[in-house]
């Protein structure tokens, strides 16, 4: 579909149907996201010797004192949350557009960004700044970020 | 018992899945869940795989669609549940002492490619197939609300008066 389709659909009517797709991927790569930092914390901690039993996790608002081991688990779960959770986005992305419910500029960026959410916690970090931007915007401004197609 | 073809196609299968687990254990370091990757990979590649020879039986009136994104996810989940613990959580592809190689690498990205190409073709033929339709019927489709605005457009707006 061209640009004057997509802007032909910007002036009125229509469906928009994508967004619990983003949401659905997008809070999947938090999960990930967090899980790969809290991995951070535990392996610094552990670097040169055997780990204390409790780590200190410092954070802007407190600073909270947590067992070491439950912060190890809880980062696996997070992580394998996240990589299951975008997994779900990406194939429910796919559906969205088969189904034309997602334009080619949006799930060419979705799925080029949930790509890089395999890609450890850097990709994590990323993915992160994106579908939180994202969220942000449309649930601040009540907007789309990007064009739905028309008569979908 | 299998036959020296299936053997052969699950040998090559088990390639893929040794170098997706050695790309997450060799480049990016993962130590906890590098099998957890390798099977969600899998699952999104295979899946993907699947998912358009039913798009394209589905796009010659073979099979119907089902109604709803999130039944996409029940396969999905079957999927990933046959693959982590039929193929990847026992790690029996480390046991066929394959090596990386640059041909091996490229044939996987190739693959991967392939997979992403194949499924925009079949699904860019049903988007025309629907766009077509939605000019005599536009409001056929599932979850149908009022169009909203977007940043998109605003931008696209803002370039095409600009410049």
């Amino acid at each position: 579909m061209g640009w004057e389709d997509e802007k032909k659909a910007n002036s009125g009517g229509g469906i928009s149907s994508g967004e619990v797709g983003n949401y659905f991927a997008g809070v999947g790569y938090v999960a990930g996201a967090t899980g790969n930092n809290l991995a951070i914390i535990v392996g610094d901690r552990a670097k040169y010797g055997r780990a204390n039993p409790k780590t200190i996790v410092r954070t802007a608002v407190i600073n909270v004192e947590v067992s070491t081991k439950g912060l190890a688990s809880t980062s696996t779960i997070l992580k394998s949350a996240g990589v299951a959770a975008g997994l779900g986005g990406l194939t429910v992305k796919g559906y969205q557009f088969y189904h034309r419910q997602i334009s080619w500029t949006e799930a060419s960026f979705d799925a080029a960004f949930g790509a890089i959410g395999f890609f450890g916690p850097v990709g994590a970090g990323v993915i992160v700044l994106y579908f939180g931007s994202k969220f942000l915007y449309e649930y601040s401004t009540g907007e789309t970020v990007f064009v739905k197609p028309e008569g979908n | 018992m299998l036959n020296q073809k299936e053997i052969n196609t699950m040998k090559i299968y088990y390639y893929f899945l040794f170098r997706v687990y050695r790309f997450y254990t060799d480049k990016m370091k993962e130590t906890k869940i590098p099998v957890f990757y390798t099977s969600a990979v899998s699952t999104a590649v295979t899946g993907f795989n699947l998912f358009t020879i039913y798009l394209i039986l589905n796009y010659i009136e073979v099979v119907k669609m089902f109604s709803g994104k999130y039944l996409i996810l029940i396969p999905t989940v079957i999927l990933w549940g046959i693959t982590h613990f039929l193929f990847v959580r026992g790690k029996a592809f480390l046991k066929y002492d394959f090596k990386k190689s640059i041909k091996g690498g490229f044939l996987v990205v190739a693959y991967i490619m392939f997979t992403a190409i194949a499924f925009i073709i079949v699904a860019n033929l049903n988007r025309a197939k629907l766009a077509k339709g939605s000019i005599g019927n536009p409001v056929k489709n599932e979850q149908v609300q009022k169009k909203k605005p977007s940043l998109e457009g605003k931008i696209r707006n803002w370039l095409e008066e600009t410049f």
